[in-house]
């Protein structure tokens, strides 16, 4: 397909993922521009998580192509490396390094791929730290940390890449509800801040709140997408409306 | 998009720098192979190998091999400008190192016999000899059938082996002469089957065995020589006869049988510390058995750190190749060669391995036994440290790739920094077990005439007829290493746990 310099960040064109006889992702397409922040919803096994790892080919796409700054996405192992620098992640189980300390957790990849120098990373790393609070926890060890501080870290991590566009993977879905308000905090911060970002999600409330534009997942295809009011609220759609109802009815 | 290229160069950097290492540990490996191999000497060498437990004709004392075999063959390389190496192995393994081209002649008292001819080839005899029955003196009612339903012991691969075994029962097989005193005079076989000469040395040195007066068998002693070496058999043949002729050969063996009875160590009537003090004494002090000890260990120590260096080497490539299969599901060749790999070492013993690289592998090259043992050794180690490291990669949250990779670090990089460190710290207490376990497992290399601990016990065992006190040195030094290594293991624990 054609990619033109001045389409969206993101363009998806008829991506499908099948996991043996299963179809994750049935043939979707979508784009997102830049600055958007793009919430993604749907029921468990939906295949919302598969279609966010497509992006940035942790999972790869059986058929179908990805767009990024108007260039096509090839399945070469060093273009993928280069471009995952400039797309980061958050994951469900934050999956910081245990072995390193917080400091060398945030500054591996910016000095390893060559991004940034090792003073240029630990400043980074600083800066970022003092944004979300943790400037005291920089010599900790991820175990030494709580759940949202670890996620916080998580963030911190991509973000030093300074990455173009940020995934998060069910952000807060592992953690205890007291620490859910810190995660959400840096990333309603971030959004502020007007960084092109993809949310996989149940926090409907959160998404309802600051979500530019909203997709609802069903059966590994796009259902509806629209405003997150739209498809929340004013979908006439009876399986939208009952995935939401059941939501609500297990938050009261 | 431009930037996307500009990663290329990079990633070819570092590659280049991990095959740099490999390939210099690889040339490192192999020119301490060459340098081995490689020999000085003006005149050309004969290595002569033998038994050196069978008095008069061979024996060991204070580190060199004497007796009458030797001083031959010494004589007929001066006359045939040859420069005499001798080398000390199981008879059983001597027959075999000439038939594989790892020595040129084997003297060791062989008696010629039909079957040994299908493999080498003998010179004229140059002494007649014959089997002997030793017993105990307290055996007085000796019968020659009882030996049908009584245990026997004889030397392996000798002709009282396959004597005994043709007209009496399977007797029990010992590696050397002084085993089979020792199983005799310690009762656990009713006689023993040994040739004339060294029965009658043994016989001397131990008033409570008996030498039957009746010989068994009648045989004649030769040298063996490959069958491939005519002109080699031609000349010792023809040296032979002139050395019957000029009474060279009769002069050698009479003084040999003289200056060759081997060292009485008479038995010494004390109380138990004056007499721990003369074993100790006679097994330890005298002709400095001790180094047999110290130059053991240093074999023992060599061998096992370069095996485990080499081990590591080997798996932690298998284990990166076996776990990127299983990962990324590519190098499907290469995992299928790892695998069989992995079959083979862990499903043969290592002491046949270790036989296998010695006599077919470098069969016809003249390798340091060292070199050897380590290839056998690492070959060995670096299945299992594969497997130990596999599953220690294998057991990390898979996330923790998929976070590396997200960052934009390629695969490789990932392993490297992110994965292995981890793997490594989780499997050490399993890593430094293998470590011990390769320590103790080196002390088969005797088999191939490596003179490490283990051997060097043996040596001293072989010369003393004393069994407790050398196995239990070796014990002790083993025991004390194995102890000193855990130590430093848990030490390394605990500073990894600090440092994590």
């Amino acid at each position: 397909m054609n990619c033109s310099a001045t389409s969206p960040l993101f363009e998806i064109r008829n991506v499908v993922k099948r996991f043996g006889a299963m179809t994750a992702v049935d043939n979707v397409s979508f784009d997102i521009p830049r600055g958007e922040a793009l919430f993604i919803v749907g029921a468990s096994g939906s295949g919302k998580s598969t279609l966010l790892r497509c992006l940035n080919f942790l999972e790869t796409p059986d058929s179908g192509s990805i767009c990024f700054n108007g260039a096509e996405i090839t399945r070469q192992e060093k273009f993928l490396d280069r471009y995952r620098t400039q797309v980061g992640m958050v994951f469900q189980h934050f999956n910081l390094f245990p072995h390193l300390t917080v400091r060398k957790n945030i500054t591996l990849a910016p000095v390893l791929t060559g991004k940034m120098k090792e003073d240029e990373a630990n400043e980074t790393a600083m800066k970022l730290l003092e944004r979300v609070g943790l400037t005291d926890k920089i010599e900790s060890y991820p175990d030494q940390l709580s759940g949202g501080q670890k996620q916080r870290i998580a963030i911190v991590r991509a973000l030093a890449m300074r990455p173009a566009a940020l995934l998060f993977d069910e952000p807060t879905s592992a953690l205890d509800p007291e620490m859910v308000g810190e995660v959400l905090s840096v990333m309603r911060d971030l959004i502020q801040d007007g960084i092109t970002m993809a949310v996989v999600t149940h926090e409907i409330d959160f998404a309802c709140d600051i979500a530019d534009r909203m997709i609802f997942m069903d059966k590994g295809k796009i259902r509806m997408q629209g405003t997150p009011d739209e498809v929340v609220h004013r979908s006439n759609d009876s399986r939208i409306t009952e995935f939401f109802t059941r939501l609500a009815d297990k938050k009261h | 998009m431009a930037e996307i290229n500009s990663s290329a160069g990079k990633e070819r950097n570092s590659r280049s720098g991990f095959l740099c290492a490999t390939i210099l540990f690889c040339a490192a490996f192999f020119a301490l192979l060459f340098t081995a191999c490689k020999k000085t000497a003006e005149k050309p060498v004969l290595r002569m190998v033998c038994n050196a437990n069978f008095p008069p004709y061979e024996l060991v004392m204070d580190g060199k091999i004497i007796g009458i075999d030797p001083d031959i063959i010494r004589e007929i390389c001066d006359r045939n400008g040859y420069q005499l190496e001798i080398e000390n192995m199981s008879f059983g393994a001597i027959i075999a190192a000439v038939q594989t081209g790892k020595a040129d002649v084997a003297a060791s008292g062989i008696t010629i016999t039909e079957e040994r001819k299908t493999k080498i080839s003998f010179t004229d005899p140059y002494a007649d000899a014959s089997q002997r029955i030793l017993i105990r003196r307290e055996t007085t009612d000796f019968k020659l059938e009882n030996l049908k339903n009584h245990p026997v012991s004889v030397q392996e691969g000798t002709t009282a082996d396959m004597f005994v075994q043709k007209h009496y029962r399977e007797p029990e097989r010992y590696k050397n002469i002084p085993e089979v005193i020792q199983s005799l005079k310690t009762k656990k076989v009713y006689a023993a089957v040994v040739d004339q000469e060294p029965a009658e040395v043994e016989a001397a040195k131990n008033p409570d065995l008996l030498l039957l007066p009746d010989p068994l068998t009648s045989e004649k002693y030769a040298f063996a020589i490959s069958r491939e070496r005519p002109d080699l058999l031609q000349k010792f043949n023809v040296t032979l006869r002139q050395m019957q002729a000029d009474g060279t050969l009769k002069k050698i063996k009479a003084d040999g049988q003289i200056k060759y009875a081997g060292d009485k160590n008479a038995a010494v009537d004390a109380g138990f510390w004056e007499k721990l003090k003369n074993d100790l004494r006679i097994n330890f002090i005298d002709g400095k058995r001790y180094r047999y000890l110290l130059d053991g260990f240093g074999i023992t120590m060599l061998v096992t750190v370069f095996s485990i260096l080499a081990g590591l080497l080997l798996g932690f490539l298998v284990a990166v190749t076996r776990s990127t299969h299983d990962l990324t599901g590519k190098y499907t060749f290469f995992d299928a060669v790892c695998r069989v790999y992995l079959t083979v070492i862990r499903g043969t013993p290592v002491v046949i391995q270790l036989l296998i690289i010695y006599f077919v592998i470098f069969g016809s090259h003249n390798v340091s036994k060292i070199i050897v043992a380590i290839t056998a050794f690492g070959i060995n180690s670096g299945a299992y440290t594969a497997e130990i490291i596999r599953a220690g990669i294998m057991s990390l949250d898979r996330g923790q790739i998929e976070a590396g990779r997200s960052l934009g670090l390629s695969y490789r990089m990932t392993m490297l920094r992110i994965i292995l460190p981890q793997a490594l710290k989780n499997v050490l207490p399993a890593l430094g077990n293998e470590f011990i376990v390769l320590l103790k497992e080196t002390s088969v290399a005797g088999f191939i005439a490596l003179e490490d601990l283990t051997k060097g016990g043996d040596i001293i065992r072989s010369q003393t007829y004393n069994a407790f006190l050398p196995l239990m040195a070796v014990a002790v030094i083993y025991l004390a290493v194995v102890m000193f290594f855990s130590l430093l293991l848990k030490k390394a624990e605990e500073k990894l746990q600090k440092n994590r």
